[in-house]
């Protein structure tokens, strides 16, 4: 059986804003006992829409914030207990911000990072060499961070979190801002690396391409609580429609129905007397409609 | 501590590769104050005004004081206060380097350029001018250079210090000028202080800011192994105890940081 990376046990985090001339206290649960678990080799999504608690769970959980109760575990170690011990076993990227000298070169950058995760030169040299190559991002190590592509910037990123070879991987919407090219590049790269060696992903992403291409699991909060926990495929399954009938008619407009078992012939007929068509095509119902629907109910 | 080491070499090549065009100012500027204050010093001695010290003496002063100054990196403030407003610098957590000690490090870094090839310019300028060169032996240059590296720190801290008050501050950048003039003022940056009356001589010394200037640049002309002692005693001190409140205020900001986000 594998074992337990990640576990949260009614974790919750409160922040205090002043609001007001008066500066007057404010309390927002960004968090809301908040209870999961997650085994080694898992790549699993953590959704939910904005402000729904992604971003302040995955701080909780790395320790860059500390819970107002509750507790969790990342490794067998308490986050914001074993800061030191634990950030040395983790990687971690965030999209919005870049964990690379802006002035430096990513080489100059994972030099740096390689001594803090006390790697040898030599094994430094052929960590990033290796992950390089197989990030196709070779020729930019020398170029200073400023004058990358946010694509190679990001694959950059990525060679910054896995130079230690961490256990979990934590990712808060990696593929913002990309690119489809470079979404796709990014993705198939990742999936290579983390199951080459094994590693378990937690990712955040509002792209369901990233969860669709990456995870196997889906936990889905919103207010701060956890709405569901499932494999993507049984999601599918319990809240998709199934399989959808799609009629394109001539005028270009494309009209859907679930394809219910029985399907009534008199739904069809009003979609096929009233207009001639062009094309009849039959489709899964994807992630987002699946998704749209959870937050929707 | 290679972390810290490689930041430190990182930073002074950076210097060298990317900051070059701003250092090249600065020299020009070191230069021409070199050059303005020559020629005021003949415009006072054409006046019979009586030195108290010698233009070599002076312009040497000048120099090492000046060469601090200019030395120093002030953009760091900047970036750090950015990195504090922004809440960025909740992210450097996720790293296993301590954020004071990296940006301590990378301010020396450039200290560690730009100090000895100021000092060296600075000195060519007035043996141009003067024909005259170091008024002290140099074999005491290395022991000025020393006393001139702790006084490098205690402005990094100072910065860093500077840069994270602004959680508190909000906007840090008018203290951080008054820190400077306090340098100038109170460090004798401009005159030595021994031109300043008496009573206002004590008080220089009573701040750090007459040790890290006047105390260190004094010894450029006035060199003796007992003033020499003084001055690295009251710079040890100095320093000790702005690290100390940098580790109290930089503890205050991660609580802040991580209990309220």
């Amino acid at each position: 059986m594998k074992e337990t990376v990640i576990v949260t046990d009614q974790l919750t985090k409160i922040f205090k804003c002043k609001q007001g001339f008066w500066g007057k206290v404010i309390e927002k649960k960004a968090v809301s006992n908040l209870s999961f678990e997650v085994k080694a080799g898992e790549i699993v999504a953590f959704i939910g829409p904005n402000g729904g608690g992604k971003s302040t769970t995955i701080k909780m959980l790395t320790s860059i914030l500390y819970p107002s109760s509750g507790n969790a575990s990342v490794l067998g170690l308490t986050p914001w207990k074993n800061r030191e011990k634990l950030v040395r076993q983790i990687g971690v990227v965030f999209g919005q911000k870049s964990q690379l000298h802006y002035h430096l070169s990513p080489l100059d950058s994972y030099t740096l990072l390689a001594a803090a995760y006390n790697l040898s030169s030599r094994e430094a040299k052929s960590r990033v060499h290796e992950l390089a190559k197989q990030f196709e991002i070779e020729k930019c190590l020398n170029l200073p961070v400023k004058n990358l592509s946010l694509g190679q910037r990001m694959r950059c990123e990525l060679i910054a979190s896995l130079l230690h070879r961490p256990s979990v991987l934590f990712l808060d919407e990696p593929t913002l801002g990309l690119d489809i090219e470079a979404k796709y590049l990014f993705r198939s790269f990742l999936l290579k690396q983390v199951q080459k060696e094994g590693t378990t992903v937690f990712l955040t992403s509002h792209d369901v391409g990233d969860i669709e291409s990456l995870c196997q699991r889906i936990l889905l909060i919103n207010h701060g609580k956890l709405l569901l926990d499932s494999h993507i495929q049984n999601l599918k399954e319990k809240y998709g429609a199934g399989q959808i009938l799609c009629v394109e008619k001539k005028s270009g407009k494309i009209e859907e129905i679930p394809l219910q078992v029985p399907t009534k012939i008199s739904d069809l007929q009003t979609i096929f007397s009233a207009e001639t068509f062009s094309n009849v095509f039959v489709r899964s119902t994807d992630l987002e409609t699946v998704i749209a629907s959870i937050y929707k109910k | 501590m290679k972390p810290y080491f490689l930041a430190v070499l990182m930073n002074m090549k950076d210097q060298l590769q990317r900051e070059r065009g701003v250092f090249l100012i600065r020299i020009v500027f070191l230069c021409c104050m070199i050059l303005i204050f020559h020629k005021f010093w003949l415009v006072l001695k054409a006046g019979g005004s009586s030195a108290v010290i010698d233009p070599v003496s002076f312009l040497s002063y000048l120099t090492v004081g000046a060469g601090l100054q200019f030395s120093r990196p002030e953009g760091r403030v900047k970036e750090i206060e950015e990195e504090v407003r922004t809440g960025n610098i909740a992210y450097r957590f996720i790293r296993p380097v301590h954020f004071v000690l990296l940006n301590f490090c990378e301010c020396l870094g450039v200290y560690f350029v730009r100090l000895p090839i100021l000092f060296c310019i600075g000195m060519g300028m007035i043996y141009l001018l003067t024909g005259s060169f170091l008024p002290i032996n140099p074999i005491y240059v290395p022991i000025v250079f020393g006393l001139l590296i702790l006084s490098a720190c205690f402005a990094s801290l100072c910065m860093v210090f500077i840069g994270l008050s602004a959680l508190y501050l909000y906007d840090p950048l008018p203290f951080f000028w008054i820190v400077q003039k306090c340098e100038y003022v109170l460090g004798g940056l401009f005159f030595p202080i021994i031109f300043y009356p008496e009573w206002f001589q004590k008080i220089c010394l009573m701040t750090p800011f007459g040790w890290t200037g006047y105390g260190v640049a004094s010894l450029i002309y006035d060199f003796s192994f007992e003033k020499a002692l003084t001055v690295f005693l009251h710079l040890i001190v100095w320093n000790a105890l702005l690290a100390g409140a940098l580790i109290i205020l930089f503890k205050m900001i991660r609580k802040r940081v991580c209990v309220y986000g």
